[in-house]
C-alpha cells in the first residue's frame, strides 16, 4: 500500500482532486476551508493499491491553527511516500511558498498545477518543462472538477511511488550564509537523536524550529536530546533576529518568497491581466526580455561615472599626501638605496593603489546600494537568461558572480554543483569574470586614456566582455570536453526595499579596510620585490655611480643660474635612473617578452618604454592588483608628481605623457589584463578543486592564448575602424 | 657594501619572502588568496565561510 498526501493552499482544488482520484464525492466549494480534518480514500493506480488522503488547506507548514497543523503533522510524518501538491495555477507564486517547505521534506513530490484552464483564460503560459525541471518533480496541469489531466497525474504517481520518474531530484531554497550557519549547528544537535534525524528531514526540522513551528517542538519535546536541541535553537534565533535585524518567521518567508518569485519569472512565459503588485510591475520593467539589459548597461554606466566624479576629489587629496611624503623622504633620507626603495620603490608603489581605494569604496557602496534595494538579484536574473542560451546556468552562475568580487572563493563555490562536468566548466570559465583586482588596473588606465563617461562605458565592456566570454567558452566546452545537460537553478528574488545608509556604510568601510590591509601587505612586498628587479645590478654599479658624481660636479662648476642648474641636474638624475632601470633584472626580462607582446602593445614599433608593460602583467600574475603598483614603480611615477592642477593621479600622468600608450593599445592591455592567466590564488584553487595539473595548466594556458587574441583583434580591428 | 645596502636587501628578501609564503599556500589551499577579492583576511571572506560550512556539514 502506497500512501500520497495531497497538499495545498486552502481553496486550490485539492477536494476536487482527491475527487477525481479516488472516486469519492465530497462536498466542493469555492471557498477556503472546505476540507478541516484529513479524511482518505483508496484509488487503484495501475498495479498500485494507493491511500490517498486529503488535507486541510494549509498556506504553510509552520501554521498556527488547528486544522493547518493536522497538514503540518501528517506530512511530515515518516507514513507519506508521496506527496501531490495542489498548486492554483491562476496564482501560482503565493501557492509556491508552500511548496518551497514541501521541498525541505525531501519526499518524491508531484505537482498538480490545478485551474490550469482558469490560468489560460487569463492569459497565463506556464512552461511546464521548465517548472518541472525546477522544482525537481513532475508538474501535470489538471482541471480536477472537469477530471481533466487526472490520468496523467495517476501515470505520473505511479512513476514517482516505483521511482522511475526522471524529474525527481532533490531541491532546496537557499537561505543566505548566516541563516545556513545556524541551520548547520541545529542540524548538528538534532543528529544527537538518531532516531530524530532519521524519521524527519533535519535540515527541516531544523528550519521548523527556528520559525518556532508548535508542530515541530512538539515532535522535538518527545526526544532525548532536547534540551541541547531547544537551547541551540532559541541560540540561533537570538543570534539571527538581532544580526539581520528581523523575526526569524519573516527572514525565511522573504528568502521562500524570493525563491517562489524567481520560479515564477522562470517559468512563466506571458503573466495573466490580474492584479499586479508593485514588485510585479517593476520587475516587468527590470527584467523585462528587451530593456532589462540596457536599463542595466545604462544603471551601471552611471554608477561608474559616478564614482569617477566623486571619486577625483579624495583622489586628488590622497596624491597630494603621497607627494609630500615622498619629498619628505627625498629630502630625509640620506642618498643610496635605501633612499631609493623609498622613493623609487615603495611610496610609488603603494601609493598608486592606495589613490584608488576612495574610487573602489564609492563603487563598492554604489554596488551594496543597489543590492540592498534588491536591483542586483534582478541584473543576476537578467544575466541568468542570457546564460541560459549559452549552456552556462543554474548553479554555476553564483560562482561567476562571486567572482566579480573575487575568483578564488568563486572556484570554491563550485563545490555546489554536483555534477562533474558542469562544475569543471564552472570552473574554467570563472576566472573570465572580471574581479575587483582588475578593477584597479581598469581605472588606471581608462582614466588615464578616456573621458570619465568613455571610460565608465569602458569598464563595464570590459565586464560584459568578461561574462560574455564565460558564457561563450562555457557553450564551446559544453559542446568539446564536457558533453551533457546541466542542472536547473532558480534565481531568488527578493521584494524590492528601501536601503538601509548604515549596511551600506559598513560594506564601504569593510572594503577600503581590507584595499588598505592588502597595499600594506602583497602590494608592499610586490612593490619592495618591483624595485630590486627594476634597480638591480645598476644601482650598484660603482662605476656608474662615479661617472654620475662627476658629471654632476661638472654641472656645479658651471655656476649657472639657479634654475638651469637645477634642470640640469634633474635631467642627470633621471638619465642616470633610466640607465639603471633599463640595464635591470626587470627590463632584461621585460625585453624577452617584448617580441611576444608587441603585436598587442606596441604594434607600430614605437615604443621603447613597451618592456615595462611585460613587466607589470607578469607581476599581475602574483596578483592582480600587484600590476599597478608595479607600472609606478617600472614608470617612475614620481617624476610628473609636480605637475600643478594635474587632474590625474602622478602615475596616470607619466603614462599619458611617457608611455606612449594610445587609447586603442591601453584598451588591448586592459582587454589583455581581464582574460590573461589567473592569479596564483585562482590558480592555487583551481589545483585544489580539479586535482588535476592538466586542468590547472589548461586553464593557465588558453587564458593566456585568448587573452592575447583578443587583444591583437582589438588593436587591429580598432585600427581598420580608423582608431588611434 | 653600506648600511643602506644592508637593509634594503634586507627589506627585499623579506618581501621575496613573504610573497613565497603566500606562492606556495596559494598551492596547498592555507594562504592567503592573493586575488584582492575585498573581503580576503576579513571575517567576511567567502570562501572561509564556504570551507567552514562544507567542514561541519
Amino acid at each position: 500500500m502506497v500512501t500520497i498526501a495531497l497538499a495545498g493552499n486552502p481553496n486550490c482544488g485539492k477536494t476536487s482532486i482527491f475527487n477525481a482520484l479516488t472516486g469519492a464525492r465530497h462536498h466542493v466549494g469555492n471557498w477556503p476551508g472546505v476540507t478541516v480534518e484529513r479524511r482518505s480514500g483508496h484509488s487503484d493506480m495501475g498495479n498500485l493499491e494507493v491511500e490517498v488522503v486529503d488535507l486541510p488547506g494549509t498556506y504553510s507548514l509552520a501554521a498556527q491553527s488547528e486544522d493547518e497543523r493536522i497538514a503540518a503533522r501528517f506530512l511530515s510524518d515518516p507514513s507519506v511516500d508521496v506527496i501531490v501538491n495542489v498548486l492554483d495555477a491562476s496564482n501560482l507564486e503565493r501557492n509556491l511558498y508552500l511548496s518551497t517547505q514541501l521541498l525541505e521534506l525531501h519526499r518524491p513530490i508531484v505537482y498538480a498545477l490545478n485551474m490550469a484552464d482558469d490560468a489560460e483564460r487569463q492569459g497565463t503560459r506556464i512552461d511546464l518543462k521548465a517548472l518541472s525541471a525546477l522544482l525537481g518533480g513532475p508538474v501535470i496541469p489538471t482541471v480536477g472538477n472537469r477530471q481533466e489531466g487526472i490520468q496523467q497525474l495517476k501515470d505520473a504517481i505511479v512513476r514517482v511511488a516505483t521511482g522511475v520518474e526522471p524529474t525527481i531530484r532533490p531541491v532546496s531554497v537557499s537561505y543566505g550564509d548566516d541563516i545556513e550557519r545556524e541551520l548547520v549547528k541545529l542540524v548538528g544537535e538534532i543528529g544527537r537523536d538518531e532516531h530524530l534525524a532519521s524519521e524527519r528531514p533535519p535540515r527541516w526540522l531544523a528550519l521548523q524550529l527556528l520559525e518556532a513551528a508548535p508542530e515541530a517542538e512538539a515532535i522535538v519535546d518527545q526526544s532525548h536530546a532536547r534540551a541541547a536541541i531547544r537551547a541551540q535553537s532559541q541560540t540561533s534565533v537570538a543570534f539571527l533576529e538581532q544580526h539581520l535585524g528581523a523575526d526569524c518567521g519573516t527572514l525565511l518567508a522573504e528568502r521562500r518568497y524570493g525563491f517562489a518569485h524567481g520560479l515564477v519569472k522562470e517559468a512563466i512565459q506571458e503573466m495573466g491581466t490580474g492584479q499586479r503588485s508593485f514588485t510585479d510591475k517593476l520587475d516587468g520593467l527590470l527584467t523585462h526580455r528587451w530593456l532589462g539589459i540596457p536599463i542595466f548597461i545604462a544603471i551601471m554606466i552611471g554608477v561608474y561615472a559616478l564614482t569617477f566624479i566623486v571619486g577625483k576629489y579624495p583622489q586628488d587629496w590622497i596624491a597630494a599626501g603621497f607627494a609630500h611624503l615622498h619629498d619628505w623622504a627625498a629630502a630625509h633620507v640620506p642618498p643610496g638605496e635605501l633612499a631609493s626603495l623609498l622613493v623609487d620603490g615603495i611610496i610609488p608603489g603603494v601609493g598608486a593603489v592606495v589613490v584608488f581605494v576612495p574610487v573602489i569604496m564609492l563603487l563598492m557602496g554604489c554596488i551594496a546600494f543597489l543590492e540592498d534595494t534588491g536591483y542586483m538579484s534582478r541584473a543576476a536574473f537578467i544575466m541568468d537568461r542570457l546564460m541560459h542560451l549559452m549552456g552556462l546556468h543554474g548553479k554555476s552562475f553564483i560562482p561567476l558572480i562571486m567572482g566579480t568580487g573575487c575568483n578564488v572563493p568563486a572556484v570554491q563555490a563550485t563545490r555546489t554543483i554536483e555534477s562533474r562536468t558542469d562544475r569543471f566548466i564552472t570552473i574554467l570559465v570563472c576566472p573570465l569574470v572580471s574581479c575587483s583586482a582588475r578593477l584597479q588596473v581598469y581605472i588606471l588606465i581608462a582614466g588615464t586614456f578616456f573621458p570619465p563617461v568613455q571610460a565608465a562605458f569602458a569598464i563595464m565592456a570590459l565586464h560584459f566582455l568578461g561574462f560574455g566570454l564565460a558564457m561563450l567558452m562555457g557553450k564551446v566546452l559544453r559542446l568539446t570536453l564536457f558533453r551533457g545537460e546541466n542542472a536547473p537553478f532558480v534565481m531568488e528574488l527578493p521584494p524590492y526595499r528601501l536601503p538601509v545608509l548604515k549596511s551600506t556604510l559598513i560594506h564601504m568601510w569593510e572594503k577600503g579596510r581590507v584595499f588598505l590591509s592588502r597595499a600594506g601587505t602583497v602590494i608592499l612586498a610586490g612593490a619592495t620585490l618591483v624595485w630590486f628587479l627594476s634597480h638591480y645590478p645598476g644601482i650598484s654599479n660603482r662605476q656608474w655611480a662615479v661617472e654620475r658624481q662627476q658629471k654632476e660636479e661638472a654641472i656645479r662648476a658651471q655656476k649657472l643660474p639657479t634654475i638651469q642648474e637645477t634642470e640640469q641636474l634633474e635631467a642627470l638624475q633621471l638619465a642616470h635612473e633610466s640607465r639603471v632601470m633599463n640595464s635591470s633584472l626587470a627590463a632584461r626580462f621585460g625585453k624577452l617578452l617584448q617580441p611576444a607582446l608587441a603585436p598587442i602593445l606596441d604594434p607600430d614599433h614605437k615604443r621603447p618604454e613597451a618592456w615595462k608593460d611585460g613587466v607589470a602583467l607578469t607581476a599581475g600574475f602574483v596578483a592582480k592588483e600587484i600590476v599597478v603598483g608595479t607600472m609606478a614603480v617600472v614608470h617612475q611615477a614620481r617624476a610628473e608628481k609636480a605637475e600643478a592642477g594635474a587632474s590625474l593621479s602622478p602615475l596616470q600622468e607619466t603614462l599619458k605623457r611617457h608611455s606612449g600608450m594610445t587609447p586603442l593599445t591601453a584598451l588591448a592591455f586592459m582587454v589583455f589584463t581581464l582574460i590573461y592567466t589567473p592569479c596564483l590564488g585562482t590558480v592555487g584553487m583551481i589545483l585544489k578543486e580539479t586535482r588535476s595539473w592538466a586542468w590547472t595548466s589548461f586553464s593557465i594556458a588558453y587564458g593566456l592564448g585568448l587573452g592575447w587574441l583578443l587583444a591583437f583583434a582589438t588593436v587591429h580591428v580598432g585600427r581598420l575602424l580608423g582608431f588611434a | 657594501m653600506t648600511l643602506q645596502t644592508w637593509i634594503a636587501l634586507f627589506a627585499v628578501t623579506l618581501a621575496a619572502l613573504y610573497l613565497a609564503k603566500g606562492f606556495l599556500g596559494s598551492f596547498r589551499g592555507t594562504g592567503s588568496c592573493a586575488s584582492g577579492c575585498g573581503s580576503c583576511g576579513a571575517k567576511a571572506c567567502p570562501a572561509k565561510k564556504l570551507e567552514e560550512r562544507l567542514r561541519r556539514a
